[in-house]
């Protein structure tokens, strides 16, 4: 009875054991071959399994077409946040650009608008529209990116009620902080 | 009775006690010959006991005490190493891709790069090999129409008495296809040749689609974006 199962047993798994009375079974230091090359195949595979997957396919998946795309998006949206509002909205323009930016860039953003962009946007009644008309992805890396813009502004004032349009190009550095893609740095060029 | 016949039950007797004997002899036999093969049997059963002592005795002892254990681990265990050799190569592959698509990139960003500068920087005094420059770094239907207008573009250069120096601000691809992609290239050139010139250095935003011509990556469509 034992004898049958243990034959069974060998056979399904690995024929080289399975004729245990005719040929010895394969030992080498007197551990068995054939489960020891099992084990270690299993480990060697699995450790090699897992490094892959911390090293290379988590960074890789993280810069993907996918998250391209999104950080190309969170450029484009969070430059014209941060570059259009008009006089009657400013709060809430701010507010809404901040939710954009992260970092040195958010601090040096709150300064420049309150002493500089606020007073004179009601003064003049400033009123700028910003559009991205071309964005492309410079660099991606799984925490940080650069995006190239192309910009059109549109800005009216009570001086020059005319709209006066102005181009510009302008590489945007973002950063992912909590999974969100924020501006860290914002230079035209 | 008689004596004769006395005689004759006598050696009745005598036979029918011998019959007796060959019998319980042949009974004795056949119970000896029983519990021989059943020592046999038994040494038999004891034999391979004895030839399976010679195997580890960690491992009987552990498919005894672990009968669906043993029966499963070694397949379990190839289906474990099949799914994770397969999990690698799948890894490895998407890696190879991105490797690839990264190389591209930077292919195409270069070329790009290189056709503005060959664009923007134009030197009076050896206008024809620039031009010849730019022709040479262009493709399909901006090096036609490029090639088609070169006559003049030449002299307009040698007329200006101008050398200007191109940079370029910034590149990166903005789309890309099988065959071909477009990358934005911001650059600005400048007059170098006049310290004093009112020329202000002129940035040009330019999409220009880049195409692949034989292995190299050239430009086959140049738009300014005003």
């Amino acid at each position: 009875m034992t004898e049958a199962r243990d034959g069974e047993t060998d056979s399904a798994a690995n024929k080289a054991a399975a004729e245990p009375r005719h040929a010895p079974r394969r030992t080498l230091f007197g551990v068995e071959l054939v489960p020891a090359v099992v084990v270690l195949l299993t480990l060697v595979s699995g450790g090699l399994t897992m490094s892959l997957y911390f090293k290379q396919y988590g960074p890789t998946q993280q810069t993907d077409p996918g998250v391209a795309a999104t950080v190309v998006t969170a450029a484009s949206d969070g430059t014209v946040a941060l570059l259009s509002y008009s006089p009657e909205s400013l709060d809430k323009d701010f507010a809404t650009a901040k939710s954009h930016l992260s970092g040195d860039f958010l601090s040096y953003y709150n300064d420049f608008t309150q002493r500089i962009v606020a007073p004179a946007a009601k003064q003049k009644s400033l009123k700028t529209t910003a559009r991205v008309v071309a964005a492309a992805l410079s660099e991606l890396r799984p925490d940080s990116a650069v995006v190239l813009l192309y910009v059109d502004q549109t800005t009216t004032s009570k001086d020059s009620p005319d709209p006066a349009m102005s181009t510009s190009s302008v590489l945007v550095r973002m950063a992912r902080v909590n999974g969100n893609w924020l501006i860290v740095k914002f230079d035209p060029i | 009775m008689t004596p004769k016949s006395k005689a004759e039950a006598m050696a009745l007797v005598a036979e029918a006690e011998a019959e007796a004997a060959e019998a319980e002899a042949l009974a004795a036999a056949a119970r000896a010959r029983a519990r021989a093969a059943r020592l046999r049997r038994e040494a038999l059963v004891l034999g391979d006991t004895v030839e399976d002592a010679d195997e580890p005795v960690g491992r009987r002892s552990r498919m005894a005490s672990m009968p669906m254990a043993s029966m499963f681990a070694k397949p379990a265990a190839i289906i474990l190493i099949l799914g994770f050799a397969g999990a690698s190569g799948y890894m490895v592959w998407k890696h190879q891709d991105a490797t690839r698509q990264q190389q591209r990139t930077a292919a195409l960003v270069a070329g790009a790069k290189q056709g503005v500068i060959n664009l923007t920087s134009l030197n009076f005094d050896r206008a024809k090999e620039d031009v010849q420059r730019v022709i040479d770094s262009s493709t399909g239907e901006f090096r036609d129409q490029f090639q088609q207008r070169a006559a003049d573009f030449i002299r307009v250069v040698q007329e200006s008495k101008a050398v200007t120096e191109g940079t370029v601000n910034g590149a990166a691809v903005e789309s890309m296809g099988e065959h071909s992609a477009k990358v934005l290239v911001c650059a600005t050139s400048r007059v170098t040749n006049k310290p004093d010139a009112k020329d202000e250095p002129r940035t040009w935003r330019l999409k220009v689609t880049m195409a692949d011509d034989g292995g190299q990556y050239k430009m086959s469509k140049v738009e300014f974006v005003p």
